[in-house]
This record gives C-alpha cells, structure tokens and sequence, in this order.
C-alpha cells in the first residue's frame, strides 16, 4: 500500500506551485490525490500496463505544469493528459484495446474483492464482468473513453468536451455510442439470466 | 417495437440525469409493458453498475517515490535536450549564414575581382600624377628661391628703389604667369576689367 495523505490536505494551487518548485513532497501529494483515479481510468481503457501507463502520465502532468492554470481545476488538465496517452498508447499496440483481467494474477484479485457468498450470484458477477470486458475490449477506444469518464469517474459533459477537445453534442453523441454498443454486448447476457 | 425508439432517447436522458419527472413516469409505465425495453435498460445498467464497480489494482508500494524521482530526472533530461537544441539551432544558424557568404562569394567572384583591378589601377594612376605634381612643385621652388636670393642679392648691395620696383613687379608677374597661366595684366590689374 503507497502512501496516504494524512492531516488537513493543503491548498491544491500551493500543492502547485511548491511542486513546480521542485518540491518532491508536494508533487508527491497530488500524485497520491489522484493515483486511485488515474489508475482505474488507465485499467479500464488499457487493462494490462495501467501502472506503467498512470506513472507516465504523472511524468508528463510534471513536465507540464508549468503550463497550467492554477485558477483552473486540475482533473480535466489531468485526464486530458491521461486520456491521450492511452490513446497513444493503443495506436502504437495497433489494436483498440487490450482485454481487461486476463491473467489469472487479476482474476484472482477480482475474487478476492468480491464477497457474494452465494455461488450462483458469484458465478452471475463473474459472467458479467466477463460480459463487461469483452464489450469494452470491442468498443473504440473514443467510445470508451467518454463512457468511463462520465459513468466512472463522475466528470461532467463540458469537462469531457474540454479534455477531448470535443462540442458538448459530439461527446454526448459519444457516450450514448458506447451505452448502445454494452447494451447490445450484455442483451445475450441478461435474457439467459432473466433479466 | 415501432414507438420503443422514443423511450430509448428516454432512457439515454434517464442515464444522464436530464430527464423530468414526467418523461420518468412515461418511461416506467413504458418498460412495465415493454419486456425489451426493460431488458435493453437493465443490461446498460447493470453494465455500468459493474464497469464502475469493477476492482482497479492497486498501485505499487513504491509507485508515487518512483514517479516522483523519475519525473524530476525526465525533467533534467528535458532541461538539458532544451539546452542543447538551443546550441544546435545557433550553430545551424551560423553554418546556414557561412554557407550564404560563400556561396555569394562565389556567386559574386568576377564582379569583385574586376572591381578590385579597376581599384588598383586607378590608385595607380593616382600615384604617378601625385609623384609628378611632386616634381613640378620642387622645380617651382627651386626656381623661386633662385629669383629670391638674386633680388635680396640686388636689394642688398644696390639699395636702388628702381631695381626693387622692377625685381618686385617681374616676381608678380612670374607668380601670376605659373598661377593662372594667362597674361600678366590681369595681375596688374587685379583681374578686373
């Protein structure tokens, strides 16, 4: 387990300004601020490599500070970055995505988190997670994008346009894209389980 | 089946919290009777339920101390790269400069060769002309200071107001001659009419 803020979390533009500095502390902080995000983002459009990938894009958030503009929020400046190196990232590997779990170390701390002690319900959340997984791994990664920002990560539509560089309609056109493309994925699931 | 695509727009509006209170109600009503609709609504919200519930891995111990130092080395890497694309781009621009100067030296090779000849010559040219106006001067004075130790020799030993009149008017009119190279009245006249 990496290391929490503990105490009162000081002003995130003094976080700034201190890590622009050259302060590892402060820099440190805003790293521990957003690493639960940025890494769930990165394993939800990458799967394997999100580690690699959300430490990367804590380098370029470095790099690029300097740029940015303290009276602005700093997530959408953060998943902007997060969101084109992914997409980097999946155009070098040539394929839309790489399926999400699929080594048996990832399986078994899926296990691990769950506690249905009913078998079947258990066998039912592991179907459709499976389910989940093969239609995020078949949806285009400018589908999945907006869909893991908006329904995971809670980022509003004018902040997803803003990192997209998108109009508000198009990543609205976007997300209802890729709802369509998992509801079609899971129908088969839901009738065998009956809805 | 036909009239369901309008509650599909209803339950995207559902999805991102716009829709009223009396859309939801007609939608409700809607999937009550509609077993597919009700089953498309039901697989895009347990798939979101389980995309957002889904177990991310936890970062390594060690994954904010690495980033931090790897970020502070790459922005020393950067630092330097910076550097020394700025000495590259001045050194480009200094062989991009050298390269114009020769090649319109090159270019321009005739024009100055003919230019520094004609430079040559002219200042050579200058130089005879300067010696023999040289010349010209000395034998002047030469003669001048013959004519002056006569007169001074005929004022001396004379003493005559006649001779010093006449010696006086021939060294006017000597002057007057090598001076103006015209006739010696204008002298005596003061080149007035």
């Amino acid at each position: 387990m990496a290391t929490q803020i503990t105490g009162p979390i000081p002003d995130l533009s003094e976080l700034i300004k201190r890590a622009c500095a050259g302060d590892g502390d402060a820099f440190g902080m805003i790293i521990n601020l957003y690493r639960q995000r940025i890494m769930g983002y990165c394993y939800k459009m990458l799967g394997a490599g999100a580690e690699d990938a959300a430490q990367e894009i804590f380098i370029k958030f470095y790099l690029a500070l300097d740029r940015f503009d303290i009276s602005k929020p700093i997530s959408p400046f953060l998943f902007r970055i997060a969101h084109n190196h992914c997409l980097d990232i999946l155009k070098k590997k040539g394929i839309r995505t790489k399926s999400l779990n699929t080594d048996a170390e990832d399986e078994q701390e899926i296990r691990i988190a769950d506690d249905g002690p009913n078998p079947e319900e258990f066998m039912q959340k592991a179907e459709l997670r499976g389910a989940v997984n093969r239609a995020l791994s078949e949806m285009s990664a400018l589908y999945r994008s907006p869909l893991i920002m908006w329904h995971v990560e809670g980022i509003s539509y004018k902040e997803i346009a803003e990192i997209m560089v998108l109009p508000i309609g198009t990543v609205k056109a976007r997300i209802h894209r890729g709802r369509n493309i998992l509801q079609q994925k899971l129908m088969s699931f839901v009738n065998t389980n009956g809805g | 089946m036909t009239g369901c695509n309008e509650y599909k727009e209803l339950m995207h509006k559902l999805l991102d919290r716009e829709i009223s209170p009396r859309e939801r109600a007609r939608l409700e009503q809607h999937i009550s009777l509609c077993s597919n609709c009700a089953g498309e609504l039901k697989a895009i919200e347990s798939g979101l339920d389980m995309l957002t519930a889904m177990p991310v891995p936890e970062p390594g111990a060690e994954f904010t101390s690495e980033t931090i130092k790897k970020a502070f080395m790459a922005k020393k890497a950067l630092a330097r790269r910076q550097k020394t694309a700025s000495w590259c781009m001045s050194a480009l621009i200094g062989i991009i400069s050298l390269s114009i100067i020769a090649g319109c030296s090159l270019v321009f090779q005739p024009v100055m060769e003919w230019a520094l000849l004609k430079a040559v010559q002219v200042l050579s040219q200058l130089s005879i002309l300067l010696t023999a106006l040289n010349k010209t001067v000395s034998v002047i004075n030469s003669i001048l200071w013959t004519l002056g130790s006569v007169i001074y020799k005929i004022v001396c030993s004379e003493c005559n107001p006649g001779l010093i009149f006449l010696a006086s008017l021939l060294v006017m009119v000597f002057l007057n001659v090598i001076s103006r190279g015209k006739s010696p009245g204008i002298l005596l006249t003061g080149g007035k009419k």
